[in-house]
């Protein structure tokens, strides 16, 4: 009876972490499968930045830095919460809805670029900040 | 009128605390007169009278605006706690009771005892115009007093980063207050 107890109590903990694990990568980012080979033979010539045709905005001091980000077609944007309180990116404009939901301290949230767009944090709405597609 | 003997006996009592310590720092005329100690307890405390103010409007209030206001409050003020006590432990700096602590709870029993009386747009209204006028009142003490005064360059740092969160509430509040003016 103990062995059975001490074994589900196991399993819950054990489905609790992996369940945790799946919330931790949503958080980090969504990343297509398509867009992991653009990152691959693209990147060395496209992106403005880094490497991997990759820009970060850190979000810090109730501000997106930079507040524009220029970046070129089917880039990859990482948002990256230095601040003390969860944020988020949000877009409720020209018809277009989404968002990233919460991102807690420390945690980032990346974003394949396919438009321009302006966004702000639905929690802090005077943060804004907007991305634009570079012409090639 | 209710609203108004709530804000004012808010910013009376913060007030008092300031002039107060204002009056003892300048006969001193020498270094300041809160430790590192004291100032980690004033913006903790100072951070969970807000926290505090928001549970009050959660039990009360109908309004959703309202509601999700008192939610970012909590979620907010309740990070900055835990980053400004992660950073005290690792100082080694106990946050020390103080008069000015003493003085923000004072106020804050005041208050609260006041907007439990209240409800509906009443409520409503008497929350928005106290967060305004706290924010105000903290973002001043933060800025007159805690500041200045900190030795420690990681916790005057903490303080200085917590001031646009701090102006950002502000603007939230008086965007909130402009809607429940009637």
């Amino acid at each position: 009876m103990r062995t059975l107890y001490l074994i589900s109590i196991g399993i819950v903990l054990g489905l609790g972490l992996a369940i945790s694990g799946c919330n931790i990568d949503n958080e980090v980012g969504e990343l297509d499968s398509d867009t992991h080979e653009l990152l691959s033979t693209e990147s060395a010539t496209y992106g403005v930045g880094t490497k991997l045709g990759r820009d970060t905005i850190i979000i810090n001091g109730m501000k997106f830095q930079p507040e524009h980000l220029s970046v070129y077609k089917g880039d990859t944007v990482v948002w990256i919460n230095k601040g003390f309180v969860v944020h988020d990116v949000t877009v409720d404009s020209q018809g277009k809805s989404w968002s990233s939901d919460s991102i807690r301290p420390e945690k980032s949230w990346m974003k394949v670029i396919d438009e321009d767009f302006d966004y702000f944090c639905s929690i802090h709405p005077t943060m804004k900040g907007r991305v634009q597609i570079l012409e090639k | 009128m209710k609203t108004l003997k709530i804000v004012s006996s808010w910013s009376l009592s913060l007030l008092s605390a300031v002039i107060m310590m204002t009056s003892v720092v300048y006969a001193q005329d020498k270094t300041p007169e809160l430790t590192d100690a004291e100032i980690a307890s004033v913006a903790v405390t100072a951070n969970q009278i807000d926290v505090n103010y928001g549970k009050i409007a959660l039990k009360i209030s109908k309004d959703k605006e309202i509601k999700h206001f008192a939610q970012t409050m909590m979620n907010d003020h309740t990070n900055i706690i835990k980053k400004a006590a992660d950073l005290a432990k690792e100082l080694g700096v106990t946050p020390k009771d103080n008069a000015v602590t003493q003085s923000l709870l004072q106020g804050e029993k005041t208050t609260a005892a006041k907007l439990n009386q209240l409800k509906g747009k009443e409520f409503d209204k008497a929350y928005v115009d106290n967060e305004v006028a706290y924010h105000q009142a903290v973002i001043d003490a933060v800025k007159t007093l805690l500041i200045p005064q900190t030795d420690n360059e990681r916790l005057k740092d903490l303080l200085v980063q917590v001031l646009p969160l701090l102006d950002h509430h502000l603007e939230m509040a008086k965007m909130m207050q402009a809607k429940f003016k009637n």
